[in-house]
């Protein structure tokens, strides 16, 4: 009597299933992540619950996890954007960088701008400057077909390097004494906040932007044209639709939702250009996008549990965990929500076979 | 007990003495396998006797796919048992229906295009770097009649040479229960011969074969047996002999659907919808097409007849305006052109999209169906359920994914959104190409309702029989040029195969 054991691929999971497997998931990495810091002499019970008051479970944890959804919510769109037209932007750093650039512009030398205008100027400097970022690789793309993802993945080291130049040279506060940031922008350049809260905007502007992608792409002739071309470009050229246009325009559109956040991050938060104005969003954005399996609704809750969990990993470092404990146990939790992605498309199979034996001497050979 | 990794050598079980024809080899009873509400098998039940070749005959969607599916270990089924010679198999697993002696030649081979003959057959046994493998595979090949250079690549063989090919690393591995799946619809008429040549041998030589297809003919030309399926149901487990064409047909689709008669018209052609004049293309190196003249006019089918690969995928291309001559002229007076592409899913659908997004493809930007900015879903859905019913697309769910879809469904989603609209000029390449007979018997009954109503039709088919049954006149194509036409009733089937052939 024998048991063997073997996976065989489903075709949609039922719904109860796909609900419970991330829930699943998360528990499992917390589990994991409880082990971790049980081996490292730190009260796991008592970490989680600092975590959870740090994140979601207290009015400050959920205002600086709205805060940290922002810029999270618009990278993991612009690459959830770009997926429309078949196009992988790991440019979202680059992007968002350049919008910083181009707000940081504005911001310094537009000042014969009254005030909000000028804070409005910024915001749009900001998306135009993400979207010629990312027209500058989305051109190659679509003439000579070179590879977008490399294209976009390079220009983030340039645009950083452009930052560190200008923060260093010609914008640099001359007050600052060597530290890497730009002089400070005018007054009244801050996003305003929301009302009774210490939030600033940039979160209404990423859920309405969020609504617009998935309406433009989801809801419009012309998304639909974009969605033909991403999925099937042979049917596409069937169809009549120009290929180049679509991958120009679409890669652009994604490169202002991340050049939009750089110019939030800008207003909203850092108030100067510095380093470390993008704290890996773009990359994290790639991730967001994934674990949404690329719906642009569907991007916005990714982010926003994302941004607890980062938010979350800052809290348990205040409990004396380290910094790289934290980080470990944020890495589990999204390798087990990414296993738990895979694991759906697969079921196990118990098998008990009897006769195996006898059937492989009798039967097919001589 | 668990299996070993041991795998299956290369013993040839032709050696063996052939026992009375009458020992069941493969049975396989109350086979039931359901995919969510879809019940795809349901009590089946599968005798096969050594030497046998038997048919598995069978609509698109009757359970086919799934009841090989079992048979060679891929699915579990919810109910029921196989025994091979008497023995009880272990269900759901693909190592034991290999050590029980059962293979299977898929539609696509599934072989390593860089790797030799040699090397592709013997891939994965102990034979691997064998220094006699060559004359091995060779001697093997000669037995079973295949022509086959050990040493050539896979890359450069013929669809049918990729097929002996596929057999014969399942005869090397010493199987004897040969599983077709569908292995006629890649192969000229031709190879098919070919084929059914060596499926008699290997059944002389006591190799049982399950054959899956949709031709009739087929069946009563190879077949010593025939099981049919409908609805996951075998409704006619029965000896060839004594069957004919009519009454198998009318067993696979139901009492209704088979006996459609299709009749050619003779009324005259009217005005010209589509000119080639001196068109040529260039393919590989090699003129795909070479100075083509063809005229389709109103109110009448031009049939394409020719072997695959003699130029008919730029000929349709050209036609629909994908591709652009590179010489000559091509004149398109047509209003509305409705193309039917040889390769469905890679030129029609977008797999990514929803049922009813590939239905509404050709018209989403029409008035009734958006604004610029915004699609009118509702309206959208509704055309979606109109042509799921008007077709009848086997699904309940039009926002699912089109990739969800079987084969005859995605045909049939691809034929009502280029037939649905009124088109004066159709260009049809392989529109029946793969179909069950119920679904063939649907598009050739478009193509000529269409006709009737004063469209012009270009239909490029292999299937000689389909070009002769609709078309007003025949051109033969041969080597991208048009070789013979021949119009109105001077039809002679045994000529037209000549030409098609290159024979003057």
């Amino acid at each position: 009597m024998g048991v063997s054991l073997r996976l065989e691929r489903r075709m949609g999971a039922p719904l109860a299933l796909r609900i419970s497997a991330p829930a699943l998931a998360v528990i499992a990495g917390l589990v994991a992540g409880g082990i971790v810091m049980a081996l490292g002499g730190h009260d796991p019970i008592e970490a989680y619950i600092s975590v959870w008051e740090g994140s979601l479970g207290s009015s400050d944890g959920l205002q600086s996890t709205l805060i940290k959804a922002t810029p999270l919510v618009l990278t993991g769109l612009a690459v959830a954007t770009a997926l429309r037209v078949g196009l992988w932007n790991i440019g979202g750093e680059g992007q968002l960088i350049a919008g910083a650039i181009a707000a940081t512009g504005t911001g310094l030398y537009a000042t014969a701008l009254p005030a909000p205008l000028l804070l409005v100027a910024m915001i749009l400097a900001g998306c135009v400057g993400g979207a010629v970022w990312a027209a500058l690789a989305a051109i190659p793309r679509a003439l000579i077909g070179l590879n977008e993802i490399i294209v976009t993945l390079f220009m983030n080291y340039i645009a950083i390097l452009f930052m560190d130049y200008l923060i260093f040279g010609p914008w640099g506060d001359p007050k600052a004494f060597g530290f890497a940031y730009s002089r400070a922008l005018p007054d009244g350049t801050s996003l305003p906040l929301i009302p009774g809260t210490g939030v600033h905007i940039g979160i209404l502007l990423a859920v309405v932007v969020a609504l617009g992608a998935w309406w433009l792409m989801e809801r419009t002739p012309w998304g639909f044209s974009v969605r033909v071309a991403g999925g099937n470009p042979r049917a596409a050229e069937y169809l009549g639709l120009g290929m180049s246009r679509r991958l120009v325009v679409v890669l652009a559109i994604s490169g202002a939702i991340a050049g939009l956040a750089g110019a939030i991050e800008l207003t909203g938060v850092t108030s100067r250009l510095q380093e470390g104005i993008s704290v890996n969003y773009g990359y994290s954005g790639v991730l967001i996008a994934f674990l949404a399996r690329g719906r642009l609704l569907a991007v916005g809750v990714a982010a926003f549990l994302f941004a607890a969990l980062v938010v979350g990993s800052y809290a348990l470092q205040t409990t004396g965990v380290a910094q790289p404990i934290a980080t470990i146990i944020q890495a589990l939790i999204i390798v087990f929500l990414l296993a738990g992605d895979a694991v759906l498309a697969f079921r196990l199979r118990v098998t008990r076979s009897p006769l195996v034996a006898e059937v492989a001497a009798a039967g097919g050979r001589s | 007990m668990v299996l070993t990794d041991e795998t299956s050598e290369g013993t040839a079980s032709g050696e063996e003495a052939v026992p009375a024809s009458s020992l069941p080899v493969l049975e396989a009873k109350g086979i039931s396998k359901s995919f969510g509400d879809r019940v795809a098998n349901d009590h089946v039940d599968l005798t096969v006797h050594q030497g046998e070749i038997r048919a598995l005959l069978g609509e698109n969607g009757a359970g086919k796919t799934t009841l090989i599916s079992i048979l060679c270990g891929q699915y579990r089924p919810d109910a029921g048992q196989i025994t091979v010679r008497g023995h009880s198999l272990s269900l759901g697993s693909p190592r034991a229906a290999l050590k029980a002696g059962i293979g299977v030649v898929h539609q696509d081979f599934r072989l390593v295009p860089r790797f030799t003959v040699t090397e592709n057959v013997v891939l994965g046994t102990s034979a691997w770097a064998h220094h006699k493998a060559e004359s091995d595979v060779a001697a093997r090949a000669r037995v079973a009649g295949f022509r086959l250079d050990p040493r050539a690549p896979a890359w450069a063989l013929s669809v049918g040479e990729l097929q002996q090919l596929a057999i014969l690393k399942l005869l090397y591995r010493g199987l004897d229960i040969l599983i077709l799946d569908e292995p006629t619809a890649v192969l000229s008429p031709p190879q098919a011969e070919d084929l059914f040549t060596s499926m008699r041998r290997l059944a002389a030589d006591g190799k049982s074969i399950i054959f899956i297809t949709h031709r009739l003919r087929e069946v009563t030309e190879v077949a010593d047996e025939v099981t049919i399926l409908r609805h996951g149901r075998v409704v006619a487990d029965r000896n060839v002999a004594g069957l004919d064409h009519h009454e198998m047909g009318t067993l696979m689709v139901g009492a209704n659907d088979a006996d459609r008669r299709i009749e050619a018209s003779s009324e005259a052609a009217g005005e010209s919808l589509l000119e080639l004049d001196s068109v040529s293309v260039e393919g590989r190196g090699v003129k795909a097409l070479d100075g083509v003249d063809l005229v389709v006019r109103r109110k009448e089918i031009v049939g394409i007849a020719g072997i695959s690969g003699n130029g008919q995928t730029a000929l349709a291309e050209v036609a629909a305006g994908i591709i652009r001559p590179a010489s000559g002229r091509r004149t398109f007076s047509a209003s509305a052109l409705a193309y039917i592409p040889e390769d469905r899913l890679n030129r029609g659908l977008v797999g990514s999209m929803s049922i009813a997004d590939n239905l509404a493809f050709r018209r989403y930007r029409n008035q009734s169906m958006s604004h610029p900015l915004w699609l009118w879903t509702g309206r959208i859905a509704a055309l979606a359920r109109h042509l799921i019913d008007a077709f009848n697309i086997p699904t309940d769910r039009p926002r699912s994914t089109v990739s969800e879809l079987s084969g005859g469904g995605l045909q049939r989603v691809l034929l009502a959104r280029e037939l649905s609209e009124e088109p004066d000029l159709i260009i049809a390449a392989q529109p029946t190409r793969g179909l069950d007979v119920a679904s063939a018997a649907m598009v050739r009954g478009q193509l000529l309702s269409h006709r009737d109503r004063g469209a012009g039709v270009m239909l490029i088919s292999e299937d000689l029989d389909e070009v002769l049954e609709l078309s007003d006149r025949v051109l033969v194509i041969f080597k991208g040029a048009i070789v013979a036409e021949y119009a109105g009733k001077d039809l002679d089937r045994g000529e037209i195969g000549l030409r098609m052939g290159g024979e003057v």
